[in-house]
């Protein structure tokens, strides 16, 4: 034993450990686990981007679910359109019923009667409707034709309170022109197989478990439905879309992940030790740090962030195979007599070192989430490491069982082969430069949606919900920003004529803006200064009315609407309680610390790009003030490439980090330049492996290279210090192999993983586990120990 | 019309116009004076005892299966709508086509040709040499409601007239009256009922009665496309 303490020492030590494994474990049974996939998103950068955050992640936006009920494949005919427009109806007065909701429509007449209502109510403040005796006469002479006609019974019911039919240009200017076409009284898709729903929940989009309970309702109403209609109709499959549903299953989907991979991890890992250590009571041992270091990592996530991401959980399996590296270490090079073969300690210590200098390369990224990555990791590490050092020894078997000699050689035979490998992969380290600075630019992939986690088949159907709804693309909002709420309408009012001139020129398929259905004060103001009053309206319908087929007293509701709307209250957005309007207007409306804003939403925009172009150069003394653009995909795009340059330099920070202490280790020249090599070309080959793989390189990628510089370091130091005696060699080299395969095992599974930045680092580390192992037997083997 | 077209409203507002009256010049005689007492106390009155509700079912099932067989496929129609809002009832001459499965047609020759073509889902429309103007028949539930039970009758459905109403059927076959309560709650908040009214295998004419309180009488004459 080379424990310079003794039994009293060792209590001590376990009951720290205890205290801090208990004070880690209450730590963790308090965290939240969340999987909003923004925290890996650059944070918002100035106040336009908080407001875009706050809509996507608090907005009525985020509280919507679209929900699709799917026939099976086999149903080809619309035999069973109409039955599923009933199931839909049910459904809706279920939902309706319930409090978990705020508000659903089928797309029904009755849904959107309230709508229609208050539109009616309020078309005298939306419209500039002239009432003068020419505007009338025409009005009253269409309004004489239709009624004359086969279609009369559609306008008669409103033709005696609004007999210009204002009413229905203003339901034609809000879009009913592109509501989706209902089928059977819902919104039933032309091949009469998917029915569509839309609603609001009351929880928060990002309050997941709210969230899930609402997903789960929605199937139980679902099955109350279907009890009540026909026993033979198929039964539907309901999808449901939206920022709370993607959440969910991404949640499920990583917690599913989670579960899976620990455990096939530990199977696998502890496979391979019991293959070449044969000690059972090893492989406990070697469970303490890990599990320690896990623990305590995740504690220390929770006291810094006050909730873990899920990502961050699946990361955690790769700590498994980190962690069990330095038990690996304590016990395959420990000598017959129970001591530690020369410097094992410090080789620990430093290992520990290099692995965090490129961990700490993920807490500097900026990226919130990669952050919680690295400070996770490190904790765990330095934890582990500990424990490995001041923990296990004593409880290491007195004599260790020698590993199989058929393993032993085997791997004396590889690291022999490995040497005769140099010119071969420095060409081929060559050749991967080559490949790399090729590439140019197109090298990096910064859209965000690498890092959506929703399998293309989900988004593709979101985009299909939301086409046959006609809801506007999110990506591109239009920010109008005022003092005052008001102050902001009367700007969006403004800038309405800019709008409408890019939708003549066919530049955009539509837009929506707020002040359509809330005007500002001032333009409300004077529409009702336009009306004219009671007794002058009723000598301007007489005059119009002159000559006509039309009696003058039967409008006389039209003389009050317009007398009630003069005299009456401005309106406000109380108006629109509890229509979709009222939603609509919710979620275009926005007042925050800045100031008050409101968001136009556009449809159908040509050149997103140049749109956005063409509204920020709109000059500063515009009437509209000066309009934000939100371009969702390209301004991510952007930070993300402006993150992954400062990634870029403290990754070389990181690597000069991890040099300088390799360098510090084995000292001489030459030792240095073989570590140096090893390192650069195991990086470079696992870069240009990705690149052929994968075709582009994402910032993930980048800092994963680094990781891979930090766990490659290990394998090249412990490589270039072997001790002279051979047997030591020897079973050094089997230790490095031990702990490269555990490694290679936990990073390969997290490459399996349904969570993109999981599968990027996890494939990334488990090719550059390979290259950096085969590199530093290659070019870091010493053949006499270099260092003391 | 002087309308210039503006947007979508004029489409809508050109549809629902499009339906509109004509007065042809060889106009038929309506086969009776015109009264001035409300349209549907015009219809038959029943002649014998208000049938069981299973009598009437089936009397309703063989009215509407010799209506098929009938296969009137093309009348003429003479029309007169009574409004509070109308000085003056107004009227108007056509031919009404129907073309199995589903479509019907109502052509108007003057003072502007019109052509109403109503399918399964929607109503075409197109007013002289315009282009013509679609609509949805899920937009307008009333228009639905009268394309429902013109169609049902023409097209001899009974099931389809009792999807969309509730039917209650009186007289014999000799002479028998439908009236037709549109269960679709957008539908009934314009349309009343609907009363069909006939003999001899024959439909003879269609009232429709309005929310509003507005009546329409149609009047089918003259001999069918088989001449």
């Amino acid at each position: 034993m080379n424990q310079p303490r003794g039994a009293a020492g060792r209590r001590v030590a376990w009951l720290a450990w205890l205290l801090l494994v208990a004070l880690a474990l209450a730590q963790v049974v308090r965290t939240p686990v969340l999987t909003d996939i923004t925290a890996f998103l650059p944070g918002p950068a100035d106040a336009d981007q908080r407001l875009l955050a706050a809509q996507l992640r608090d907005g009525v936006a985020a509280r919507l679910l679209l929900v699709e009920l799917e026939l099976p494949p086999a149903v080809v005919d619309d035999r069973w359109g109409p039955e599923l427009a009933r199931l839909a109806g049910r459904l809706r007065e279920r939902i309706a019923d319930d409090p978990a909701f705020r508000w659903v429509a089928d797309g029904s007449a009755g849904a959107f009667e309230r709508d229609r209502q208050a539109l009616f109510d309020a078309r005298w403040h939306l419209l500039d409707e002239p009432l003068d005796v020419a505007a009338l006469r025409l009005a009253f002479a269409r309004l004489e034709d239709t009624l004359r006609s086969a279609a009369a019974p559609a306008v008669r019911p409103i033709a005696a309170e609004d007999p210009t039919l204002a009413s229905l240009r203003l339901l034609e200017r809000l879009g009913a022109g592109d509501a989706p076409r209902t089928r059977h009284g819902a919104w039933v898709a032309a091949d009469g197989r998917r029915a569509m729903l839309i609603a609001e929940t009351r929880a928060p989009g990002f309050d997941l478990d709210a969230q899930q309970q609402a997903l789960a309702r929605l199937q139980l109403h679902l099955r109350t439905a279907l009890a009540d209609g026909p026993a033979d109709l198929p039964k539907p499959t309901l999808n449901a879309a939206g920022p709370g549903p993607f959440s969910v299953a991404s949640r499920t989907a990583i917690e599913g992940d989670v579960t899976r991979l620990s455990i096939a991890a530990t199977a696998l890992i502890a496979l391979l030790l019991w293959a070449v250590l044969r000690s059972v009571r090893v492989i406990g041992l070697a469970a303490i740090p890990v599990a320690t270091g896990v623990v305590v990592a995740l504690a220390a996530v929770g006291l810094g962030w006050g909730s873990i991401h899920g990502v961050t959980l699946g990361f955690g399996i790769t700590l498994i195979g980190e962690a069990v590296d330095y038990a690996i270490y304590a016990w395959v090079q420990r000598r017959p007599d129970g001591g530690a073969a020369p410097q094992l300690w410090s080789g620990i210590a430093l290992a520990v070192a290099t692995s965090a200098a490129g961990f700490a390369a993920m807490f500097f990224s900026g990226f919130a989430g990669l952050a919680q990555l690295g400070a996770f990791s490190i904790v765990g590490i330095v934890a582990a490491g500990a424990c490995a050092r001041w923990l296990l020894p004593p409880l290491l078997p007195a004599t260790p069982r020698p590993a199989p000699p058929r393993i032993v050689a085997a791997v004396d035979a590889a690291a022999q082969a490995a040497a005769r490998l140099r010119v071969p992969l420095a060409v081929a380290a060559l050749a991967a430069v080559l490949l790399l600075v090729s590439r140019g630019e197109r090298l990096w992939n910064d859209d965000p949606a690498v890092l959506s986690s929703l399998p293309a088949a989900t988004t593709e159907r979101d985009g299909r919900v939301r086409d046959a709804l006609g809801l506007p693309d999110l990506r591109l909002l239009v920010a109008v920003r005022g003092a005052t709420a008001d102050e902001a309408l009367a700007r969006a009012e403004r800038l309405a004529p800019t709008l409408e001139a890019a939708r003549a020129a066919g530049r955009l398929a539509g837009w929506d803006s707020p002040a359509t259905l809330l005007p500002s004060a001032a333009t409300q103001q004077a529409r009702r200064d336009a009306l004219p009053d009671a007794d002058t309206l009723r000598a301007r319908i007489a005059q119009a009315l002159a000559g006509t087929n039309l009696r003058a007293e039967a409008f006389e509701p039209f003389v009050r609407s317009v007398a009630a709307a003069r005299a009456g209250p401005p309106l406000t957005a109380a108006h629109y309680e509890g229509t979709g309007l009222g939603r609509r207007l919710a979620a275009q409306r926005v007042e925050d610390r800045d100031g008050a804003a409101v968001l136009v939403t556009v449809r159908g925009v040509a050149d997103p790009a140049a749109f956005a172009a063409a509204l920020r150069a709109l000059p500063a003394d515009h009437p509209a003030g000066r309009p934000v653009v939100l371009d969702l995909k390209d301004d991510v795009r952007h930070l993300i490439a402006d993150y992954r340059q400062r990634a870029l330099q403290v990754a070389l920070g990181g690597v000069a980090v991890i040099v300088l202490l390799l360098a510090w280790r084995v000292r001489t020249p030459r030792a240095i330049a073989g570590v140096v090599a090893a390192l650069g070309c195991g990086c470079l080959l696992a870069g240009a492996g990705l690149v052929l793989l994968y075709n582009s390189l994402t910032l993930f990628h980048l800092v994963a290279l680094l990781l891979v510089a930090g766990v490659g370091s290990n394998y090249t130091m412990f490589c270039s210090t072997l001790p002279a005696n051979p047997a030591d060699r020897a079973a050094a080299r089997l230790s490095v192999v031990l702990c490269a395969a555990s490694t290679f095992i936990a990073f390969a599974l997290l490459a399996t993983s349904s969570a993109p930045v999981l599968r990027m680092i996890g494939s990334t580390v488990a090719l550059g586990v390979i290259a950096t192992l085969l590199c530093s037997f290659a070019f870091a083997s010493s053949s006499t120990a270099t260092a003391r | 019309m002087t309308a210039r077209p503006r947007r979508a409203a004029c489409a809508l507002a050109a549809a629902l116009l499009a339906a509109g009256v004509a007065r042809a010049a060889d106009t038929p005689t309506p086969p009776q004076a015109w009264t001035p007492v409300p349209a549907l106390a015009q219809a038959p009155a029943p002649t014998g005892p208000v049938p069981a509700r299973a009598g009437a079912d089936v009397l309703l099932d063989r009215i509407v299966d010799g209506l098929a067989r009938d296969a009137a496929r093309e009348r003429r129609f003479v029309e007169r709508r009574r409004s509070a809002l109308f000085v003056e009832p107004v009227e108007s001459r056509g031919t009404l086509r129907f073309v199995a499965p589903a479509t019907f047609e109502k052509l108007t020759d003057a003072p502007t040709r019109e052509r109403l073509r109503i399918d399964a889902e929607r109503a075409t429309v197109q007013r002289g040499e315009g282009a013509p103007v679609v609509v949805a028949l899920d937009a307008h539930p009333a228009l639905r409601a009268i394309a429902d039970a013109l169609r049902g009758a023409l097209a001899g459905d009974a099931r389809a007239l009792r999807t969309a109403f509730t039917p209650a059927v009186s007289g014999d076959d000799a002479r028998w009256r439908i009236e037709l309560v549109p269960r679709d709650a957008g539908a009934a908040r314009a349309i009343e009922r609907v009363v069909l009214a006939g003999g001899g295998g024959r439909l003879e004419r269609i009232d429709v009665l309005e929310r509003s309180g507005d009546a329409t009488e149609l009047w089918l004459v003259g001999r069918d496309g088989r001449g």
